[in-house]
């Protein structure tokens, strides 16, 4: 038996076969090797780097051959499957079968809510008053109260503000049409963004060119997977938007019920505190200060106690409600009288509501408005407001600075017109009011015993239609009960219209876009310039509308 | 009926059942199991990794590749400057040193220190995320051949220590090579105890 080389530990028994056969392919790949010219240095390397060991060679070896496998494999995904091979009278007899739906589908079902659709004409007589057509011109009407206008103070329809916005045109144009950081802002921009965190009292303003987006790009900004989103089960589709591209985990608590927000953050705590997280999420409450959908106020110092107790931020839309709520219109904070920088991390804002301008802004402190220029879209990718919209928009603040009458008289007509509804003892068993009488839009909808006697549908039955359109991913959502309420709402707008001259709205909403629950209803605005009289008959004669649709 | 409020998921929770709770853990997991594999992309993490991951596209360029070999003589030359060193130490110092270090950056730390992508790889390392998961790619066929190549280099100058060989061999097989096989790859082993649980639920 012959011994094995010197070089490898004795212990370790090496069968015969496998030292004659290797040692016949080493001497025949020798062989080899020294036909190739250049093969020497390599031979001299490996009997170099062999040192007498077979087994480390072995390993070297085997690394060297593995690299050289991998270096030679195809690019592929992981459990990707290769695509079906199809002959091409297969693939021809696939396309004959392919039929291609049309790009824009016409929907005859929802037709009538384009032809009813107002179109506001020119200038009339008063602020009030308009002059509108509508299903293309085929009808049309004039000096009706406008009571579908969100413009509620109506402060920059005065003369002195629009000329004001012509001499902001004459001087610098009608902006760069660029971003804010790419000659987008002007030296008015700035100004008016220390004059909304004056007004509203916060650090810091950061001012947007379109509102809707705002909360879409603003809560992204801040929020990846794994934060953690407390909101109310009726925010808007703007909110909802945002939630959905927030990428966060979405609780929801019942509308306004502070008692389920306690229960449901203190659940969330528990939790929390036995998974153990490598890092803390960012947590959030989201809620309204104005309720587009319904037009009431949740309890803000319940909701700061709550977010300080469990160490959550408050973000609050107050789209509706800056220059409504509190003595000088500045939102809800001075309407619980809290100071905002204290109780609200994040406040959205519309320039395009109350305060007849364009665009929105946010309210925050340094540090999240600093972020914001860089890291939310709307910002940082979306052209600035135009000049004459931020110089009127800044006027009517300081206006509002100085002189509170026209908040003032808002409100009082905002409590004249609820009281008007709800002390009807004739409508309450058609209709009921959700929204708060500091609201100035009168939110009213059919009872639930009303709309079940008669559509045989529910809030309840409508979300859980809604919802199963939602889990098909069906992109047209039809609901036949919704529609048939939405249209009997509708009539009653077009007798106010038709018969008293009154344009009122009905809250529109687009289905597709909804993923909370929602309720046809109406609204009525008020504005600062009716008068006590106007708004009276106007009230009077929605009522008689309301009576005379829902009895038939 | 307990008065407690109902956990209801988020619209983007995945979930089409309105009354789930979110969803826990990203990762397929069974009970005790101690090896597990990151759980194909949703649709909507999909659509997130569509905007360019800055994390990890540098990997491709050429000059990254220099690097490698840059940062590998650089060591090489540091360790050849401390006093007592032979060569032999030299050179399995700076393997591993590099096979640690290079694991660190690509098998360790997850996600990515940019807010573009709403989380959306948080729960991937960056050899997962580099040419957006697919196998084979230059960039990867680089990367398994400088510590194998690294590997050969330095076992050559620690001639017959052969427990010098052996740290090399087992660092660099098993800290090097085996987390970048096709075989580990997005697999996710627990150790209780040592190994954090995953941040994205």
């Amino acid at each position: 038996m012959r011994q094995p080389p010197e070089v490898l530990p004795s212990s370790i028994p090496v069968p015969e076969a496998v030292l004659r056969s290797s040692s016949y392919v080493w001497y025949y790949c020798q062989r080899a090797a020294h036909a190739i010219p250049g093969m020497r240095y390599v031979v001299s390397y490996v009997r170099k780097s062999h040192q007498d060991d077979p087994y480390r060679t072995l390993f070297e070896l085997f690394l060297i051959i593995y690299g050289i496998i991998y270096f030679f494999r195809k690019p592929r995904k992981q459990g990707e499957q290769a695509a079906p091979k199809l002959s091409e009278r297969e693939v021809e007899a696939l396309l004959d079968e392919w039929e291609p739906e049309p790009i824009a589908q016409q929907n005859i079902k929802l037709e009538w809510r384009a032809k009813s659709t107002p179109v506001l004409m020119g200038n009339s007589s008063a602020p009030t008053r308009v002059n509108l057509t509508r299903d293309e011109g085929r009808e049309s009407y004039s000096d009706v109260l406008n009571c579908a206008s969100t413009s509620f103070l109506q402060i920059s329809s005065d003369p002195e503000f629009v000329k004001a916005a012509k001499d902001t045109i004459h001087q610098y144009g009608v902006g760069a049409c660029g971003p804010a950081g790419f000659y987008g802002n002007q030296d008015v921009h700035s100004e008016l963004e220390y004059n909304l965190a004056r007004f509203f009292g916060t650090e810091r303003a950061v001012l947007y060119g379109q509102d809707f987006c705002i909360a879409a790009s603003v809560i992204p900004a801040f929020t990846k997977r794994g934060d953690v989103i407390v909101a109310d089960d009726r925010v808007n589709v703007a909110l909802q938007n945002a939630l959905q591209l927030s990428r966060s985990t979405v609780y929801y608590y019942n509308h306004n019920d502070m008692e389920a927000l306690e229960e449901l953050l203190e659940q969330l705590q528990e939790r929390e505190l036995n998974e153990k997280l490598p890092s803390l999420p960012r947590k959030f409450i989201v809620t309204e200060g104005l309720f587009q959908n319904l037009g009431d106020i949740p309890d803000l110092p319940r909701l700061v106690e709550l977010k300080r107790k469990y160490k959550y931020r408050l973000l609050v839309d107050e789209t509706f409600s800056l220059g409504v709520l509190g003595a000088n219109g500045r939102g809800i904070a001075e309407y619980y009288n809290m100071k905002r920088d204290a109780s609200v991390d994040i406040t959205i804002g519309s320039l395009a509501v109350a305060l007849g301008s364009s665009g929105g802004f946010v309210l925050g402190d340094n540090v999240m408005s600093m972020h914001q220029r860089i890291g939310s879209h709307a910002y940082t990718f979306s052209a600035a407001l135009p000049a004459f919209a931020v110089t009127t928009a800044s006027r009517v603040l300081d206006h509002l600075e100085h002189d509170n009458s026209a908040v003032q008289k808002l409100r009082s007509l905002s409590q004249l017109m609820h009281q008007l509804f709800i002390d009807d003892s004739e409508l309450s068993p058609y209709i009921e009011v959700t929204s708060s009488k500091e609201s100035s839009i009168l939110h009213f909808r059919l009872t639930d015993e009303y709309r079940s006697r008669v559509f045989h549908t529910t809030e309840e039955s409508l979300f859980q239609e809604l919802s199963a359109m939602h889990a098909k991913n069906l992109s047209e959502k039809y609901i036949e009960g919704c529609e048939r309420e939405e249209k009997l709402l509708q009539r009653i707008v077009d007798m106010a219209l038709k018969e008293h001259k009154v344009l009122l709205t009905r809250n529109t909403f687009v289905l597709k876009h909804e993923t909370l629950p929602v309720t046809p209803s109406l609204k009525l605005c008020c504005s600062a310039k009716m008068t006590e009289d106007e708004l009276r008959s106007a009230c009077e004669s929605v009522k008689s509308a309301v009576l005379a649709c829902t009895s038939e | 009926m307990s008065d407690r409020p109902q956990l209801k998921s988020s619209p983007s929770g995945g979930s089409s059942n309105a009354l789930l709770e979110p969803v826990k853990d990203r990762r397929r997991r069974r009970s005790s199991s101690l090896i597990s594999h990151v759980e194909p992309e949703t649709l909507e993490e999909e659509n997130d990794q569509q905007m360019p991951n800055m994390n990890a596209s540098w990997v491709d360029q050429r000059g990254a590749w220099a690097v490698h070999i840059v940062i590998i003589m650089l060591l090489k030359g540091f360790y050849n400057l401390l006093p007592g060193i032979t060569n032999e130490w030299s050179w399995t110092l700076t393997n591993t040193t590099y096979v640690i270090g290079s694991y660190i950056m690509f098998h360790l730390v997850k996600g990515t220190p940019f807010d573009f992508n709403g989380g959306a790889y948080d729960n991937l390392t960056m050899w997962e995320q580099i040419n957006d998961g697919v196998l084979y790619t230059p960039a990867r066929k680089f990367l398994i051949l400088v510590p194998i190549a690294l590997f050969l280099v330095s076992t050559h100058y620690t001639r017959y220590d052969i427990q010098l060989f052996l740290l090399n061999f087992s660092l660099t097989t098993l800290v090097a090579v085996v987390p970048k096989l096709p075989v580990t790859h997005r697999l996710r082993i627990t150790i209780p105890g040592l190994t954090s649980p995953a941040q994205i639920k």
